[in-house]
């Protein structure tokens, strides 16, 4: 039995074949092999580096390669990077390691090379089966080869694969929606995402909707989409774990969960975010500064060491967003404080209000709360 | 101790953006006084507000030297003014301290309402004055018929004005010689009892109260004891000086000069404005007949915020009052906001800047209500009372009626605007007295209108519709009756006596609808229908509904960048801070000020 305290790593590859148009994530459309490898050699520099690291004394039990578009770069990168890991952290057997892809750039010899390198889980972006929708998010990939790519998915062997849809996008109808679920269930996938569309400032979906190219999507038929999406796929036999997740009984990402309960993972490359033993560290979001940063800490952009109240605030919001939601005698146990002396007055006024339940030591959000949760969140932070 | 002979003070008039700050900055800089180096664009308005703006909202004074072509060298002493119709006042003051004012016309615009309601100022004080055609770079340049305005319209010979360009620096000094020709030198008795005039005065932190002060007989140094001759009070004189433009202590200050004294006054009221400075125990026989008090024309209530502290409103608001001699406050209650002060100001322009200063300069949230003038209201019993607040209205039952200020507006615009502003006029309860041809092109309208059809979005109106060649000056006439009603604002069904305002019967269902719409606008979405209403008495005029929100959350929360979500939050709740909550309504604090804004789209 490994003892260890347990460890995530994520990794970031920034490269797209072309961005999104509501992506503001730190990614580049940058197709050049020579740019990738002189990344990739960043990246493994950077996790080579955590060799006396205190994290030495975790076991990882959870990798996830995410971008940009992984799938976006040559696979072997993939194995090196993966190599570098396995050389420098004490990973668990039964790791879950993801990748991200894209339909648009998988093939079935990528994906045996991904397998073969110890991958074994694969979240694929298809966010719509609408081709109209798809165009609107200007995704690079048809519904057609989102099939196709999770065709050669299942193929490739691989048997815990996520599938991220998107819904409240400007044009998408319900209908189409509903045809999207049905689509997901049918084929049936371990893990689906599905996020309520955020229009972020400056992306070009927003300047679309500026200029009024594009119909803002309705708040209520956002959360119509969304109720409908949690039933349905409910009824076809999975449980809701987060805002946004479901999964197969027992299929639940190990990553995604950490996120959500205060585990300690540690972040490589460009904009890579990292908790770890109370801090909270960020690398730079400078493409150029990252590439030219000599030692690991050129990379670095912001740290921060938590207070504890920082800690206790994370606890709860983060953790309200399970559906099982926090524990506040796990709270106590954690800190040593009593919840409810110091949430009480607010935490009281928001189950008032609808927004949160109370079942015995559990706390979560209702079915308005899972609506309006940064209503909650706020309250906490 | 300068020979009076030697000394010229004066000041510099203008319509706005006719080039009165640019000029004061032209003449600094030739004079000597600030390099270009150190030149800040318009020196003289020293406040980022004013900059911002382009206005002058405080009085800034100058002593320079200048070598005219007599070949002798001349102390000048430029005392900066206001240029908004709102600091009428403040012009008044520092016109008191001078013997000439340079008067300058855009010779591309030519004479405006505010060009002459300042050379009436001038005049008044007897001042020298002394026309000059400015912007004379411009394609559009006419001086020959600017000229002839100033001879028509003022009554002044234009013929010899220095034609300029402040910004090119055309004639700067044509405009130095002038002043030192044609402004009378002072003619005070330096051996007299001291007599000095406080025109200015402003709050520093470590000298106390600092006076701007014309010294008219006598002299005062540092060492003194001073009295001031309004209050009865005496100081020990702690140091005097110029400005030049930076502070500089000086030995003594003279008859004829310019500059500030600080005596460790602490109490911003013992320096009053207009009041005479003299030696105590050798008080002069002839003190100033100080200034006319300033007269607040408009009144609002400022409260803080939420989260605000009270004290520090209160120590802010006295703090700007000390530097402004025609804002009044007063400590109030409402049941919305809870303890503020009930403030009030010469304009609405006035009032905007004041609460801009409290954010920016004192870095306070405070919440202002609809602005008001004074109603004086006839009671049954005989008895009349005078309201500027809409919650002290009495019963209606006892109101036998009600009277609104009145005044006289002069309305200066190019002619193919006349239609716009006579329909402007007309929706604002206007009565046109007259109307003149200044020139071919140009029109004044002189009409009487409702004080409390001004102070709302006039100016903006004005501006608007005359692409931004209008131009206004108004001062009291009278009171009259009207028929006033109350109108209030309910949130969600509860009344928020901060937004009640009191408005003309025929203007309270406009009014209403503006209103509710505007906060409908602003309000954001609650968990639950918002509806708003506004009411005369229990009759509904105006509703409007905020619809209730569904959807408020982060649906992604990528590669475990927590620390973008929280800022994320932090802001939603910095934001919450800014709200007011109403029962359960919350509102940002824009909407008080919103409100009352002019709307092109209404």
């Amino acid at each position: 039995m490994n003892t260890k305290k347990k460890l995530g790593l994520y990794i970031h590859i920034p490269y797209c074949v072309r961005k999104c148009s509501y992506c503001d994530f730190v990614s580049f459309g940058i197709d050049e092999p020579a740019m990738h490898e002189a990344y990739v050699n960043k990246l493994i520099y950077e996790i080579s580096h955590k060799r006396d690291h205190p994290s030495n004394d975790y076991s990882v039990n959870s990798i996830y390669i995410g971008g940009g578009t992984p799938s976006a770069v040559a696979p072997g990168l993939i194995t090196e990077i993966l190599d570098a890991v396995y050389v420098n952290f004490s990973c668990e057997a039964s790791a879950e390691i993801t990748i991200e892809v894209n339909p648009g750039t998988i093939n079935s010899e990528s994906l045996r090379i991904y397998r073969s390198s110890g991958i074994n889980r694969v979240s694929m972006g298809a966010q719509s089966f609408d081709n109209a929708t798809l165009r609107t998010l200007g995704r690079i990939h048809s519904a057609k080869e989102a099939y196709e790519a999770y065709g050669k998915l299942r193929k490739a062997g691989f048997d815990n694969v996520n599938i991220d849809l998107m819904f409240g996008i400007p044009g998408q109808t319900r209908g189409s929606w509903e045809k999207d679920i049905e689509t997901a269930i049918r084929l049936s996938p371990e893990h689906i995402s599905y996020y309520s569309l955020g229009i972020e400032e400056g992306t070009p979906l927003a300047c679309a909707l500026e200029r009024g190219e594009v119909e803002p999507p309705d708040q209520i038929d956002d959360r119509l989409m969304y109720r409908q999406a949690c039933a349905e796929f409910e009824r076809a036999g999975y449980v809701q774990y987060e805002i946004s997740n479901c999964a197969k009984p027992g299929l639940a990402s190990v990553h995604n969960l950490k996120y959500w309960s205060m585990d300690d993972y540690l972040g490589f490359g460009v904009a890579a975010h990292s908790y770890f033993e109370g801090y909270r560290f960020s690398n730079t979001s400078d493409l150029p500064s990252y590439l030219g940063s000599i030692g690991t800490g050129g990379m670095l952009g912001h740290t921060q060491k938590n207070s504890r109240s920082d800690d206790m605030q994370e606890y709860i919001w983060l953790g309200l967003r399970r559906i099982t939601g926090i524990d506040t005698g796990d709270f106590k146990a954690k800190f040593g404080a009593d919840f409810w002396e110091l949430y009480g007055d607010e935490t009281k006024t928001l189950i008032g209000r609808g927004l949160l339940e109370q079942e015995n030591e559990q706390l979560r959000l209702t079915k308005l709360g899972l609506d309006l949760a940064n209503v909650v969140f706020r309250e906490y932070v | 101790m300068t020979d009076q002979n030697r000394i010229r003070n004066f000041s510099i008039i203008a319509h706005i953006d006719h080039g009165k700050s640019t000029l004061a900055d032209r003449i600094l800089e030739q004079t000597g006084a600030v390099s270009a180096r150190e030149m800040k664009e318009q020196y003289l308005d020293n406040m980022d507000l004013e900059r911002e703006r382009g206005i002058t909202i405080k009085l800034q004074t100058s002593r320079l030297s200048y070598k005219a072509k007599d070949g002798n060298e001349y102390i000048l002493n430029l005392i900066d003014t206001p240029g908004h119709v709102d600091f009428t006042y403040e012009v008044s003051r520092s016109l008191a301290a001078c013997e000439g004012a340079v008067l300058v016309v855009d010779a591309t615009q030519g004479v405006e309402a505010q060009t002459m309601a300042n050379v009436y100022l001038a005049m008044n004080e007897d001042l020298e004055i002394l026309p000059v055609l400015n912007k004379i770079d411009l394609v559009s340049a006419d001086t020959d018929r600017v000229k002839r305005e100033i001879e028509d319209l003022i009554g002044i010979d234009a013929e010899e004005a220095p034609l300029i360009s402040a910004k090119e620096g055309i004639g700067i000094e044509d405009v130095l010689e002038d002043v030192v020709k044609n402004v009378p030198p002072p003619s005070g008795d330096p051996g007299g009892k001291l007599k000095a005039l406080i025109f200015d005065s402003y709050y520093d932190n470590y000298k106390g109260v600092v006076i701007y002060a014309r010294v008219f007989d006598g002299k005062v140094k540092k060492g003194d004891i001073v009295r001031l001759m309004n209050t009865k009070r005496d100081y020990e004189v702690t140091e005097v000086g110029v400005y030049s433009p930076e502070p500089v202590a000086t030995e003594e200050l003279s008859a004829g000069e310019v500059g500030f004294i600080s005596a460790s006054i602490k109490q911003v009221r013992d320096a009053r404005v207009g009041d005479t400075v003299t030696i105590a125990g050798e008080e002069t026989d002839t003190p100033l007949v100080g200034y006319k008090e300033a007269q607040p024309m408009v009144y609002c209530g400022i409260y803080p915020a939420d989260g605000e502290k009270y004290e520090n409103v209160k120590d802010a608001i006295e703090k700007l009052q000390v530097n402004d001699a025609a804002f009044r406050f007063e400590p109030e209650t409402s049941t919305a906001l809870g303890y503020g002060f009930r403030c009030g100001f010469l304009g609405l322009l006035h009032m905007e800047i004041i609460v801009e200063r409290l954010e920016r300069e004192f870095d306070l949230g405070v919440i202002t209500t609809s602005p008001s003038v004074i109603y004086k209201i006839a009671l049954l019993d005989g008895k009349a009372m005078m309201i500027q607040n809409p919650s002290n209205l009495p019963d209606p039952a006892l109101i036998d009626h009600i009277e609104e200020p009145i005044v006289k507006a002069d309305i200066m615009i190019p002619r193919e605007y006349v239609g716009a502003i006579m329909d402007l006029c007309q929706d604002r309860r206007g009565i046109m007295q007259h109307m003149e041809y200044v020139t071919e092109s140009r029109v004044l309208l002189h009409y009487e209108l409702p004080l409390n059809e001004v102070i709302y979005d006039f100016f903006d109106a004005l501006k608007s519709k005359t692409r931004g060649y209008g131009s206004l000056d108004y001062d009291f006439l009278r009171y009259q009756p009207s028929k006033i009603v109350k109108l209030d604002i309910l949130l969600n069904k509860e009344q928020v006596d901060a937004f009640s305002m009191l408005v003309h019967e025929s203007k309270a269902y406009q009014r209403g609808r503006f209103v509710t719409e505007k906060l409908k606008d602003i309000i954001p979405r609650h968990q639950f229908e918002v509806p708003i209403q506004a009411t005369i008495g229990q009759k509904v005029i105006a509703r409007a509904t905020v619809r209730a929100y569904r959807k408020d959350v982060i649906a992604k929360c990528y590669g475990g960048d927590i620390s973008r979500k929280k800022k994320l939050l932090e802001k939603q709740k910095e934001g919450k801070k800014r709200m007011r909550q109403f029962g359960s309504v919350e509102v940002p604090q824009e909407a008080f000020t919103a409100v009352l804004k002019y709307d092109d789209n209404k």
